[in-house]
């Protein structure tokens, strides 16, 4: 579905990402957790067709570089890290710009783009919400908004950047839970990042971990979620146990006692 | 969790369009009937209405007026309420692309820097050239060069890497007007007492307009509006980051430069025409916004046909309210437009843009 060969990209003399291989199957939830400027927003940046790269990157089979920015927009859609939303349209009118790449040149909206918008508000959960400007919207139902706009592009491919962020634990679990479903029951690949390495671990069936532009451990959660791993990587003391009842691993934050000269303290 | 899953269809959002549009053709209309029929002699609308069907199909009803008043309606009166009519719709929608373009409420149809050069064009035309004895002036000719001149010139300036950034682009109208405007001071301090004549030109106007105007500038017109009608809807797409819009399919660059363009053109037949007139492109965009909503698909078609009703009253107010001394145009659109649109602006107190 997604496959990513040697993937590389440097500005200039900084070299962002040296060589990346990744293959996303359908129905299937990668979590790509690392370090900030690791390159994980780089790396789907090069995958959406908006940020230059060299090496092969494989949509549903075809190679990217051949496909129109239309065609590529309908099979690869993107839940952008800080998306705008214009304050004064509605949440239909948001959802609908995700029918761009198969409107004709006037715009004509058609039945099925119609049907495409009320399918995404409904799997979004904003069918209620569908004529209140978005700029009325609290920040969860905005990031539903992004998501629902990204699925009725009807992709093939979906990739989050970021998507938990501002979000407090009930909105960060109902978008994991929708994004789930999306993977299981619509048969999207699906790449998300996100800093939380407990709710990555919970929700990927394979978590990718990235490091100055390379692949520092790829597996499931608990291959990847290990404490000298993170350790290595993040540069971080991490303590890391198995959720007795999922067995995923959960990573605890050690910031260390508040006194002087307590930082040594592994406990 | 599963409701609505499988794609209740949601209620159409083109609730108003169709019927605010018929309504604002009915009104167009009836304001350029009206705007006819007021003058220094006073003609009946129903008068009015007979002289021009009259026109259309001749024959269709025994003329009962004195022919003066035919000459009136149709070479004097009519001609300048189209062409008001017209310049007013290009205008608006030049203003309402642009400020959707710039994702700026205050871009106006001149920020590409078409007034500028359309104005140190006319002003050569009057200060450079001699008095013509050609029944053809040239000051609309070298208006519009000059400026799709300062257009194409802001273009190139704007320009980064074969991209288009809105920033840039801004700058380069800022400083490509303000070059022209010190070039037009000084084509007018030369031109000694012709000055006068280029600062009617300035100010704007539709005193003396012909049907060789109306016939001058409607090609251009029709062409750009629909450019800009046609490809309204991707306006929407361009209120979101440029990254955001490509990942949507749409090619950033290519949309703003013939989004671009098609504006200009219309601006700059429309200057070319009637002068510099201020505050319609501006502010009609806003006020349609106001009552039907930011959405570009609709907001295009509903601004040109507002514009020109603005635009046909204001120019009836300009040559009647003071009669038989003519206010120019803009003074109009500013001095009404201004606190119409603010006594809209503090009874809706809400986000406008």
């Amino acid at each position: 579905m997604l496959e990513v060969r040697g993937l590389r990209v440097a500005y200039g003399d900084r070299v962002v990402l040296a060589g990346v291989d990744l293959t996303v199957r359908p129905g299937e939830l990668v979590g790509l957790i690392g370090p900030n400027a690791a390159g994980k927003s780089t790396l789907l940046r090069a995958v959406a067709g908006t940020g230059p790269y060299s090496g092969e990157v494989l949509v549903c089979g075809q190679d990217q570089r051949r496909l129109s920015r239309r065609e590529l927009a309908r099979l690869v859609a993107v839940v952008p890290q800080s998306p705008t939303l214009p304050p004064l349209f509605t949440v239909a009118e948001v959802v609908m710009l995700g029918r761009t790449p198969y409107l004709n040149w006037l715009g004509w909206e058609r039945p099925e783009d119609w049907a495409a918008v009320g399918r995404a508000l409904g799997l979004t959960g904003l069918t209620e919400l569908a004529h209140r400007p978005v700029g009325q919207l609290s920040g969860g139902e905005r990031q539903r908004v992004v998501i629902a706009r990204a699925l009725a592009q009807e992709p093939r491919i979906l990739l989050l950047d970021e998507p938990l962020n501002n979000l407090d634990i009930a909105h960060q679990v109902k978008i994991i839970r929708l994004v789930r479903r999306l993977a299981r029951e619509e048969g999207l690949a699906v790449v998300l990042t996100a800093h939380d390495l407990s709710l990555v671990a919970q929700a990927a069936d394979r978590v990718v971990l990235l490091n100055r532009g390379r692949i520092a451990a790829e597996g499931t959660p608990a291959e990847v979620v290990r404490r000298e791993l993170l350790r290595q990587v993040y540069g971080t003391d991490v303590a890391v146990w198995p959720d007795p009842v999922t067995g995923r691993p959960v990573a605890l934050v050690r910031v260390g006692a508040c006194e002087e000269g307590a930082d040594g303290d592994g406990g | 969790m599963t409701a609505g899953v499988h794609g209740r269809p949601i209620p159409t959002a083109r609730r108003r369009t169709l019927p605010a549009a018929l309504l604002l053709v009915g009104l167009v209309v009836a304001v350029g009937l009206l705007a006819v029929s007021f003058g220094p002699v006073r003609i009946p609308v129903p008068t009015v209405w007979a002289i021009i069907l009259n026109r259309l199909i001749s024959g269709l009803i025994e003329p009962d007026w004195p022919p003066t008043l035919a000459t009136i309606v149709l070479d004097v009166r009519l001609p300048r309420v189209i062409l008001a009519g017209l310049v007013g719709s290009a205008l608006a929608a030049a203003g309402a692309t642009y400020q959707g373009l710039f994702r700026n409420p205050l871009a106006d149809p001149y920020i590409l820097g078409v007034a500028s050069g359309a104005a140190l064009g006319a002003s050569l035309a009057i200060v450079a050239l001699p008095p013509t004895p050609l029944p053809v002036s040239p000051v609309p000719a070298l208006a519009f060069t000059g400026a799709v001149l300062a257009v194409a010139a802001v273009y190139l300036l704007g320009r980064v890497d074969h991209r288009l950034p809105t920033t840039t682009l801004i700058l380069a109208g800022v400083a490509v007007g303000s070059f022209l405007s010190a070039l037009n001071t000084y084509v007018m301090i030369l031109g000694g007492n012709r000055i006068v004549q280029v600062i009617a030109w300035l100010l704007g106007g539709f005193t003396g307009a012909t049907w060789f105007q109306v016939t001058l500038m409607l090609p251009y017109l029709l062409a750009g509006l629909l450019v800009l009608i046609a490809f309204g809807y991707r306006l929407n797409v361009l209120q979101l980051e440029d990254e955001e819009a490509r990942q949507l399919g749409v090619d950033v660059d290519r949309l703003r430069l013939l989004l671009a363009v098609g504006g200009a053109l219309i601006t700059a037949a429309a200057v070319a025409v009637s002068g510099i007139i201020g505050f319609v492109g501006l502010v009609v965009p806003h006020l349609v916004r106001l009552v039907f909503g930011p959405n570009y698909r609709t907001l295009l078609p509903l601004t040109a046909l507002a514009g020109a009703g603005f635009m046909v009253l204001a120019d009836l107010a300009a040559r009647t309210l003071l009669s038989p001394v003519e206010v120019p145009v803009g003074v109009v659109t500013a001095f009404v437009g201004g606190p119409f649109f603010l006594f809209l602006l503090q009874r809706r107190k809400r986000e406008v843009f």
